[in-house]
């Protein structure tokens, strides 16, 4: 069963995620990442038909985002109440180089 | 623990692999909407349960683990609970994943969370979340 789709994207760079991101599909996106980060610069992540995200995706985007340190930023798009709330309780928000745009 | 209020359980066990959860959030789903939990009340607790079975998956070292779903007149109770027998557990914080949000984000997510870590004499970790009816 394929339970995430991981899509490159050129234009905004970056992922487009679909289905159920948990501690079982994380790996895709941490490998779909790889290039990205080593390139640096500005990352969107559209998260739009993303169902479901646990704090195991948490825990990449905070490591991802230290690893980008000043090179570069995450642009977390289109997130849902679900992915909202999470990102509240865990305090994303407050990581100054992570943007979360409707 | 006042019980009395309850009106159903339903138990189902699921492997303790990462590939798990998304059947038991499913499972989760299914259940929520026959209660009647709002759409924001039942995303709540279905990352609330992922996130209690994810630890399950990872550090119990158990073969299993078993969702149990109470009704209850004010709301649902779900139960997720190891018996990680294979693997010596000491302390709640065994209970927090990787990196430690789990503990915090359950409590966020749910109007009540407790943890009843086993014993040797009765292994295993029991998560117990309830969300109430607003």
């Amino acid at each position: 069963v394929t339970t995430l789709s991981v899509e490159r994207v050129d234009d905004p760079r970056g992922l487009r995620l679909e289905g159920e991101l948990d501690l079982a599909t994380v790996g895709e996106v941490e490998m779909a990442l790889g290039e990205l980060v080593q390139e640096g610069g500005e990352i969107t992540l559209d998260v739009g038909r993303l169902r479901f995200m646990d704090s195991s995706a948490v825990q990449l985007l905070i490591r991802t985002l230290q690893g980008l340190d000043d090179r570069g930023r995450i642009v977390l798009h289109h997130p849902g109440h679900s992915l909202r709330r999470l990102i509240g309780v865990m305090g994303l928000d407050r990581i100054p180089n992570l943007e979360v745009r409707e | 623990v006042n019980r009395s209020s309850e009106r159903a359980r339903f138990d189902r066990t699921f492997p303790a692999v990462p590939e798990s959860l998304f059947d038991i959030r499913d499972h989760v789903r299914g259940l929520a909407g026959r209660a009647g939990l709002s759409e924001r009340a039942m995303e709540d607790l279905v990352l609330a349960v992922s996130e209690a079975s994810a630890n399950a998956v990872v550090h119990s070292g158990s073969p299993t683990v078993r969702i149990r779903w109470v009704l209850r007149d004010d709301g649902v109770e779900v139960e997720v609970a190891d018996d990680g027998v294979f693997r010596n557990r000491v302390r709640v914080p065994s209970v927090e994943g990787a990196g430690g949000f789990g503990i915090p984000l359950m409590a966020a997510l749910s109007d009540e969370i407790s943890i009843v870590e086993g014993t040797g004499r009765r292994p295993g970790t029991t998560v117990r979340l309830v969300k109430r009816n607003q």
